[in-house]
């Protein structure tokens, strides 16, 4: 059984196709040419070499319309399929200086980037790589960047919102599935951006550049596009600016709000390491693969689970920061297996695009073997008012084996909860949680965490 | 060409292309006139290293 895969579409030269479990790329006769200079060039092996571009292997699998096809590629499958609204600032930033460091090492082997899509990039290892192999093309003396214009809505324009105004911008980017477009970018950053040489170009003056061309363009008058020379010193230069004007780009994260975190939580630093201890081992009982850390903070409890051989931790927090100082811990520790994203549990990226169906949401990717729940349960049952059983359900969608920590009213997390509100939970208690979630799954260990009112609950998926 | 390169933003383009060009050459003559007068020319820093492909962090 073969299928097209809904997200490829857009390029003629070629497009994504699943057969039973595997993942194949047919290349068609139009991109030919293209593919055996990528090859021959030497620029394949050399962005495989700098691991920023991902493997394929040539086969003799049959393609799937073989009136176009050229040839069958299988590339290496990525582990954990992720979107750039769900990345932190720093993933992003990462993804589009790989981007502009593949399109000049391109420029030195005669090809281009005919494309700057964000989606084009995805974390393996915890380091970004370029997936589609399509997207360099053969490189022509005097041709100017089309992928400009992309590169700054995808990329530039939310890094730019996120650092300029709120980091929490990013989700525009749920929005509009082509990136930020640049006059909303334009309107939404501050004014004093425009003395930033950088974003004064390639957003403000780009914008403006943009508005007047529609402008004429609906009066009739020719552009004078198709006849445009840029030389090559000049695309390096446009390159060159784009990266410094990224790498000026920072993002700055409010002390407060991470720091004191574990600072204020029911654990003494026994109990704490107590409860790492707890985790690892129950966790790695279970032998597993996939896992995913939901409500992971800044990812303290993620590592334990890495520490796992084999492993690869799915670390998602609602809250941008966290995920941020969470990426950026990983990388001065040099952890590769552990992936943070920011999803909102009670709102999970939908499925975007053309009929809902090119992005998928975060409910429908890779199933983990273990879902770690720790102190979640009351933010969700609590503070958004969910249903025990509803969060059960949702829950056993994920994964196999779920590993849940009960916060009871008594901890001071619960009761701040509660503090400004009526207490309309009369079914929050560890016998309530146990009775709910066993709609969904069969308890296999009970493990109250000394030193602290908490308890460490492990089920197992009961396939109702 | 299966994108649309926009037509504003191809002419933006064709400017800014000129203009930074012309601050690279200014650049690079700058950088030879400091030469001239200093012997410790390495200045590169670690952000600047961040995808160098020759010590990328990617390696």
């Amino acid at each position: 059984m073969s299928n097209k895969v809904a997200s490829s579409f857009r390029d003629p030269s070629g497009f994504m196709f699943t057969r039973g479990e595997k993942l194949f790329r047919q290349v068609n006769q139009v991109y030919k040419e293209d593919y055996d200079l990528l090859m021959s060039s030497g620029l394949y092996d050399k962005l495989v070499k700098l691991k920023w571009m991902v493997v394929h292997q040539e086969t003799n699998e049959s393609p799937l319309v073989p009136e176009i096809a050229y040839k069958v590629i299988e590339p290496n499958k990525v582990p954990f399929i992720s979107y750039p609204y769900e990345w932190s600032f720093s993933q992003l930033r990462i993804a589009a200086l790989l981007t502009l460091a593949i399109e000049k090492q391109s420029l030195n082997f005669g090809m281009s980037l005919k494309d700057a899509s964000a989606y084009n990039i995805q974390f393996v290892n915890n380091s970004p790589v370029l997936i589609d192999t399509l997207s360099l093309t053969k490189y022509r003396e005097g041709e100017p960047w089309v992928a400009y214009r992309q590169f700054c809505q995808h990329f530039l324009g939310p890094l730019a919102l996120m650092s300029k105004v709120d980091l929490q911008l990013q989700k525009l980017l749920i929005n509009f599935i082509d990136g930020i477009p640049l006059e909303l970018c334009s309107k939404l950053l501050p004014g004093s951006t425009r003395i930033n040489s950088g974003l004064m170009m390639h957003i403000h003056m780009h914008a403006s550049a943009q508005q007047r061309a529609n402008k004429e363009q609906s009066l009739g008058k020719n552009s004078p596009v198709k006849s445009a020379n840029i030389s090559k010193t000049g695309r390096l230069a446009l390159i060159e600016s784009l990266e410094s004007t990224i790498k000026g780009l920072n993002c700055k994260i409010n002390g407060e709000l991470w720091a004191d975190y574990y600072a204020n939580t029911n654990y003494s630093t026994d109990a704490f390491e107590e409860k790492k201890k707890l985790v690892f081992e129950t966790v790695s009982a279970l032998d597993p693969h996939m896992i995913y850390d939901l409500g992971a903070n800044t990812g303290i409890f993620s590592l334990e689970a890495a520490k796992i051989p084999g492993s690869l931790v799915i670390s998602s927090d609602i809250d941008p920061e966290a995920v941020e100082i969470n990426y950026q811990e990983l990388k001065k520790q040099k952890i590769e297996n552990v992936l943070p994203l920011v999803i909102d549990l009670t709102n999970p990226t939908p499925s975007i695009g053309w009929d809902n169906a090119e992005r998928g949401s975060f409910l429908t990717r890779e199933k983990a073997d273990v879902v770690m729940a720790l102190a979640l349960i009351h933010h969700l049952a609590i503070a958004n008012n969910l249903p025990l059983s509803s969060i059960a359900a949702s829950f056993s969608k994920l994964g196999k084996y779920l590993l849940l920590e009960f916060v009871p009213k008594e901890d001071s997390q619960v009761v701040r909860l509660l503090s400004s509100r009526e207490d309309i939970f009369p079914n929050y208690t560890l016998e309530g949680v146990k009775q709910e979630f066993s709609g969904y799954y069969k308890l296999i260990k009970e493990i109250p965490i000394s030193g602290s009112k908490r308890t460490l609950l492990l089920f197992e998926t009961s396939g109702k | 060409m299966y994108i649309d390169p926009g037509t504003g933003s191809v002419l933006l383009q064709i400017i800014l292309a000129a203009a930074l060009s012309l601050g690279v050459v200014i650049r690079i003559f700058w950088k030879k006139i400091k030469a001239l007068f200093s012997k410790n020319s390495n200045t590169t820093s670690a952000e600047d290293e961040l995808l160098d492909p020759d010590k990328g962090e990617n390696q």
